[in-house]
Formats: C-alpha cells, sequence, structure tokens
C-alpha cells in the first residue's frame, strides 16, 4: 500500500481583528487517525477547511507529499472533507448520490454495507439524521482519496452507529491518513494515533488525555 | 472532462433550473412577453437561483468541493448552459418563423 504524507504548517487566519490561528504545525501519513480537540470556536473547523482549500488564510503552507498546494480540493491530490453540516444535496436518492459521488469501481462494496442496504432506494430528505450522518462519512471514506478529514462525524450518529462508524474508521485507515475533531472526545481517543489541541490558535501535540483537563478542554472534577 | 465530472456539473445545473424557472415565471406576471422570458432566465432568474443556493444551500457545494469541482466553475457551466438553450430555442423560433411567415 502506498504511504502518503500531509503536512501543515505556518497557518495563519484572522477574522476582523481577532488572530484565529497563528501558530499551527500539523503532520498526517498513511494509517494515521490524527485527532483535534478544542473548545467551541477555538478554530477547529476554519483549519479544517483550510487544510481543504474550501477558506482561504493569510498565510499557509500545505504538502501533500512532495506537492505544495493553494487550494488541495481543486486539483486530484486526495484530500476528502466531510463538513460539519450536511452536504448531499436532499432531493437526491441514497442511490443517485452513490452513483454520483463515488466511483463505479467501489459502487458495489459500498451498497453491501448492512446500513446503506436498507436506505438505498430512500430519498435523501426522508431517512434519519443519523443516517444521513452516516451515508457522509461513507462517502468521504470511499472516495478515491488519500486523506480523509472528518468534522465532527459523530454527531447525531445512535451509540451502535458511532461504534460502526469507530470500526469503519479504523479500517479505511489502511489505506488512508485521517484527520479527525469531535466533541465525543471518549470515541475519538479510541481510535486516534496522535493527538493534538487547540488553544487560542495554537495547536499544541498531545501526550496523553490529562492534557484535555490541564489544557482547560475539560472541566476539572474536584 | 470525465464522465464523473459531467454528471455533477448537470445535477447541479438541474438543481438550479427549478428555482430559476420559477423566479422567471413570477417575473413574467409582470411582463408578459417570450423575449423577457428567455432574458429572465439567463439573468434575473439565474442570479436569484444562484443566490438562493448561496443562502440556503452554502453546505451543499462541499459535495461538488468533494469531487474536486470549484463554485465558479459550476456556475459559469450553468449560466452558459442557459444561454445554450436560449440560443437553441431562440432558432427553432426565428426558423419556424421563417418557415409558416
Amino acid at each position: 500500500m502506498a504511504q502518503h504524507s500531509l503536512h501543515v504548517d505556518s497557518v495563519i487566519k484572522h477574522f476582523a481583528n481577532r488572530k484565529v490561528l497563528s501558530d499551527i504545525y500539523l503532520s498526517c501519513s498513511t494509517h494515521e487517525i490524527v485527532a483535534i480537540f478544542g473548545r467551541n470556536g477555538s478554530g477547529k473547523s476554519t483549519l479544517m477547511k483550510i487544510i481543504f482549500g474550501s477558506e482561504k488564510a493569510d498565510n499557509k503552507f500545505i504538502k501533500v507529499d512532495d506537492n505544495f498546494l493553494n487550494q488541495p480540493f481543486t486539483k486530484n491530490c486526495g484530500i476528502g472533507y466531510l463538513p460539519q453540516h450536511s452536504f448531499v444535496p436532499k432531493y437526491l436518492t441514497v442511490e443517485k448520490v452513490i452513483f454520483l459521488f463515488i466511483n463505479a469501481n467501489k459502487t458495489d462494496s459500498f451498497i453491501s454495507d448492512a446500513v446503506i442496504r436498507t436506505i438505498k432506494k430512500k430519498k435523501v430528505k426522508v431517512i434519519s439524521a443519523g443516517e444521513l450522518r452516516y451515508l457522509e462519512i461513507m462517502l468521504i471514506l470511499f472516495s478515491e482519496n488519500k486523506f480523509a478529514i472528518l468534522d465532527e462525524p459523530f454527531k447525531g450518529l445512535s451509540p451502535l452507529l458511532i461504534e460502526i462508524t469507530k470500526e469503519i474508521i479504523l479500517q479505511q485507515s489502511a489505506s488512508l491518513g485521517i484527520i479527525i475533531t469531535d466533541h465525543d472526545y471518549k470515541n475519538v481517543i479510541d481510535i486516534a494515533t496522535k493527538s493534538y489541541i487547540l488553544k487560542k490558535g495554537k495547536l499544541s501535540p498531545m501526550n496523553n488525555a490529562q492534557q484535555l483537563t490541564d489544557l482547560g478542554y475539560l472541566p476539572k472534577l474536584n | 472532462m470525465n464522465n464523473k465530472k459531467a454528471r455533477l456539473f448537470i445535477e447541479f445545473y438541474k438543481s438550479t433550473l427549478f428555482y430559476n424557472v420559477l423566479i422567471t415565471v413570477v417575473t413574467l406576471l409582470f411582463n408578459p412577453s417570450i423575449y423577457f422570458f428567455f432574458i429572465s432566465l439567463c439573468a434575473v432568474g439565474f442570479c436569484a437561483s444562484i443566490l438562493f443556493k448561496e443562502f440556503y444551500k452554502k453546505d451543499q457545494y462541499y459535495f461538488y468541493y468533494n469531487c474536486h469541482i470549484q463554485k465558479k466553475h459550476l456556475i459559469l457551466f450553468s449560466f452558459l448552459s442557459n444561454i445554450l438553450i436560449v440560443a437553441i430555442i431562440l432558432i427553432i423560433l426565428l426558423w419556424l418563423n421563417i418557415l409558416y411567415m
């Protein structure tokens, strides 16, 4: 299996006069599941959009393998992004979404998934929020990508679907590098191979889960 | 352009067409003329449908971004498709007009 690397460095982003991101270094390779933790409004989603290329930054340095990229999603460099909010057009059927999004050689294995099989004939607007989120995660993980960026993938999923999704993320990490953020930190820690915490615009590597409390992401228990 | 991208461009165009035709039909109430219909389809209705998407369906652009298609290319394709369709209809109308004059 080919080994790929993603390097993100020197990202600077201001909103109005507020510096949101200023001291960022992040790397991810095939087989790695990189977790990013941070409070609401700390800039996690903004950072992920900058890496994907849909959000402009004041300064950034993004490299996939040996290629420097300005707007990664426009090139076929293999970065997929699951945004925080639903992105699949609601008027389409699940089957049509798969037909449009997934390459023909992967369609059969995609449709053979137990959850997808039960919803494939339905329109996206009638499936539940959890089923929709699961479909979107699957679309990103089964696309022809080298890296997948998942912004709050567990949002709205039932405990059973979370377990299934974690299993699929672990399986797909055999051929993908995955960057993930979610406030369901226990499930993220379960699967992460490397973690960072984003605070006051600075992304710091995490050595142990205790740092989530020390750096103010989790409340201190007396 | 490969088949997958072509299908996605067409799907985006179809999604703008519904709002475009709807708005164009409403504008016809103020000026019921076939030429105004065409102008609205290419300008007023089209811009309104893109603005509608920008305000209410913005996240759906990620469906296309994930397939390496930029927003500006989707909008340009839809605009040119409208022009092409209107041009074809106008030529047919002109031809029928010459035929039955």
